[in-house]
């Protein structure tokens, strides 16, 4: 039987362990899967294992609310800090990997605030 | 990320030149007091360009700006906002211009006018987790509600939110409970609506993929309410992927024994069980609905008795759509007066849209009551694509009506939608320009109904069929001034004869444009001509002189109707012309225009 001590444990740890990794969210709702978010949650999944991105958690999410910029990839560091990149393609994912997930540079021309409006 | 509050700090050069730099350590150190530094996020931002106010922290989701001098103001921040929820209206910003540069600075999806109440966890967490959404304090309701609360007690909650049904028709939430409480039976069932029909609408498939936990836990705290042991999510076949992450929550759920017998160490026992709908629209009426789980063909029923009396099986029923469903966890938690402080006196909370048609930025939005329209369309929207000027909006799918552009500073609530003769529906909201012939919208949404009318009552299934024929005729030229009568009058027939909610509304998208552009009904009938140049056989095209002989529209012309040769002005041959408007869309100096019949080339 759970209690409510044990819903706080499961609390806890899921909390530190989601600030132990570098978290990368791809929103994989019908709207962004019909966009091609299927894709490219695939291919991060890849190259995570081709890479070594031990530290990286590759997860799929919701509709982020921006459907006409599907798919997305949000990119949350350790210290909560995010970039959402938006019309993302299996080459764009390829550039931000190359970019940002090895090198650590942000690809600012792919990111939602640079790309809205 | 899976802070409950982010603080913006802003950590530009003059300000730690005022030796206030170490604002961000005093916060922490203040957080750290309260035990309280693994649910807030600091973020240091570059300078907000309001060195003059002293230092700035921003509170967000709140959105709420302080300007601090002193370590005991930061204290009194913590303690009252970030620990108990109260904002600190002495320290804070109230100049609206600068407010409005402030938000500026947060040009960010998360930080505009938006209030994500339902959508808390969409494209945050992953569905496929529990625990992440026990992470995000899920499941954490029902064990305060079962504690803490009386069924009596989580249905005044409820009542005292003033929560509204979300699936369209407004019905107080809290009073469906009451009755559904009060009737006698052993045996209740809990029902939620994700039955979403309205074209162009996907508020509900959203938060089914993006948070299916947060509805399984408000069905088992109506449950608990009303005092039901079982739930039924009637859910679309054609949301496989809303589907599959159902059934994987409600197991998870059931593993970790948030669902099952005895939960929390209570004698409250609750299960959920998926059924599925084949599509058809009339299911999203309750009666309907219920029909259709219990293995009938979907045809709704008289009402009273209403499913609070009698549904299920002839039990005492309660039927919430998942919108409505997705706000109660988060009104047991943070309670009735924090919601009451989102949106309108009459409708409090927040509403999803999905924001669609000839906008910049679609997609699903989350707003207070009581935004006009004119901030979701030109601020959160973006406004409307190719400077084209606004038409109408379009809420409440087949049982909403258009809403003109000299109403669009009204504030959305379910009462103002309905004086403006449209209705807050399930919140579709698609938006026309210029280019959309009101008269085709209304043949579209009527032949919709058509289809999806059940045939069960005659108003419904014969008065929109010929109501769709008049339409037709209209749109073919072949209309007369009695059809526009004759329309009118069935329409209203229809709306006040029909047996359930399909049929009552179905008129609206013809009434209300019939009411708003009367003048475009009539310029199909009197003139045979078609303004927004849609219906094919009422559009004629002519190119002017304006014409800079670019060879755009021969190139993109289907059917070779267009002559001309570089730098001359090009001719038309309208017996060749199928009206596709593809050569108007290409004209870069907008030569091409629709004319009335006798004007074009021939």
């Amino acid at each position: 039987m759970t209690k409510l001590a044990e819903i706080k444990k499961i609390k806890r740890k899921t909390l530190k362990d989601l600030k132990s990794q570098r978290r990368i969210q791809v929103g994989i709702g019908t709207c962004g899967i019909a966009a091609g978010a299927k894709e490219v949650f695939e291919f991060l999944e890849r190259e995570k294992i081709k890479n070594k991105l031990d530290d990286c958690m590759i997860t799929g999410v919701g509709c982020m609310g921006e459907c006409a910029l599907e798919p997305m990839v949000e990119v949350v560091e350790k210290d909560g800090s995010s970039i959402i990149y938006c019309n993302m393609s299996v080459d764009r994912t390829q550039e931000v990997v190359d970019s940002h997930l090895l090198k650590g540079v942000k690809l600012e021309k792919y990111s939602l605030t640079r790309q809205k409006r | 990320m899976f802070e409950r509050m982010q603080l913006l700090v802003c950590g530009g050069e003059s300000c730690e030149q005022k030796q206030i730099g170490a604002i961000k350590d005093a916060l922490l150190v203040e957080l750290k007091k309260h035990d309280c530094e693994n649910e807030i996020a600091i973020t240091q931002s570059s300078c907000f360009g309001l060195c003059e106010k002293g230092a700035i922290v921003g509170v967000f989701p709140d959105e709420v700006y302080y300007q601090c001098k002193t370590k005991s103001e930061i204290v009194m921040i913590v303690e009252k906002h970030i620990k108990n929820n109260q904002i600190v209206e002495e320290l804070r910003i109230k100049d609206p211009i600068l407010h409005k540069r402030l938000k500026e600075h947060s040009n960010f999806h998360v930080f505009n006018k938006q209030n994500r109440i339902v959508l808390r966890n969409c494209g945050i967490i992953n569905p496929l987790s529990i625990e992440e959404y026990i992470a995000r304090d899920g499941y954490f309701a029902l064990a305060k509600a079962l504690k803490e609360y009386t069924s009596e007690e989580v249905i005044e909650i409820v009542k005292k939110s003033k929560l509204r049904g979300r699936g369209g028709g407004g019905f107080p939430t809290g009073l469906k409970w009451e009755y559904a409480k009060n009737s006698q039976s052993d045996i209740k069932y809990v029902v939620c609506n994700a039955d979403e029909g309205d074209p162009g609408a996907f508020m509900d498939r959203a938060v089914l993929e993006g948070d299916p936990h947060s509805i399984l836990e408000a069905m088992a705290i109506c449950g608990y309410a009303i005092g039901a042991q079982q739930g039924y999510i009637y859910v679309r076949a054609e949301y496989p992927v809303a589907v599959e992450r159902l059934e994987r929550a409600i197991e998870d759920a059931k593993n970790l024994n948030l669902l099952g017998d005895n939960l929390f160490g209570t004698d409250f026992s609750f299960e959920i069980e998926l059924r599925l709908g084949s599509g058809a629209f009339v299911c999203g009426e309750e009666t309907a609905l219920i029909a259709s789980i219990e293995g009938f063909r979907g045809m709704p029923k008289l009402k009273p008795p209403f499913p609070a009396e009698s549904g299920l099986w002839g039990k005492p029923t309660n039927v919430n759509n998942v919108e409505t469903f997705a706000n109660i966890p988060v009104i047991i938690l943070k309670g009735a007066d924090w919601f009451n402080t989102i949106g309108t006196e009459k409708s409090s909370g927040t509403k999803v849209f999905a924001l669609g048609g000839k906008i910049k930025n679609t997609g699903l939005i989350e707003i207070p009551m009581g935004t006009t329209l004119r901030d979701v369309v030109f601020d959160i929207g973006g406004g409307i694509p190719n400077r084209k000027k606004i038409k109408a909006i379009q809420t409440g799918g087949p049982s909403g009506g258009c809403i003109i552009e000299k109403d669009l500073d009204t504030p959305i609530d379910f009462d103002t939608l309905t004086d403006l003769g449209s209705m807050m529906g399930s919140g579709g909201m698609i938006v026309m320009d210029e280019d959309n012939c009101m008269v085709d919208v209304a043949r579209f949404y009527l032949e919709f109904t058509v289809e999806e009318s059940c045939g069960k009552c005659t108003p419904c299934r014969e008065g929109t069929k010929r109501m769709y024929d008049i339409l037709n005729k209209i749109s073919e030229g072949k209309g007369t001034l009695e059809d526009i009568d004759h329309l009118e009058v069935l329409a209203s027939m229809v709306a006040e004869t029909s047996l359930c909610g399909l049929g009552q509304t179905a008129p609206n998208p013809v009434l209300s444009t019939l009411k708003h552009f009367r003048d475009e009904y009539l310029a199909h009938v009197n003139d045979h001509y078609c303004p927004a140049g849609v219906c094919r056989e009422l559009t004629n095209y002519i190119i002017d002189d304006t014409c800079v002989g670019c060879t755009k529209c021969a190139t993109n012309c289907p059917v070779g109707a267009i002559i001309g040769w570089p730098k001359a002005i090009h001719k038309l041959d309208m017996s060749l012309c199928i009206r596709c408007g593809a050569c108007k869309q290409a004209c870069p100096v907008g030569s091409i225009k629709t004319v009335k019949g006798g004007e074009a080339h021939v």
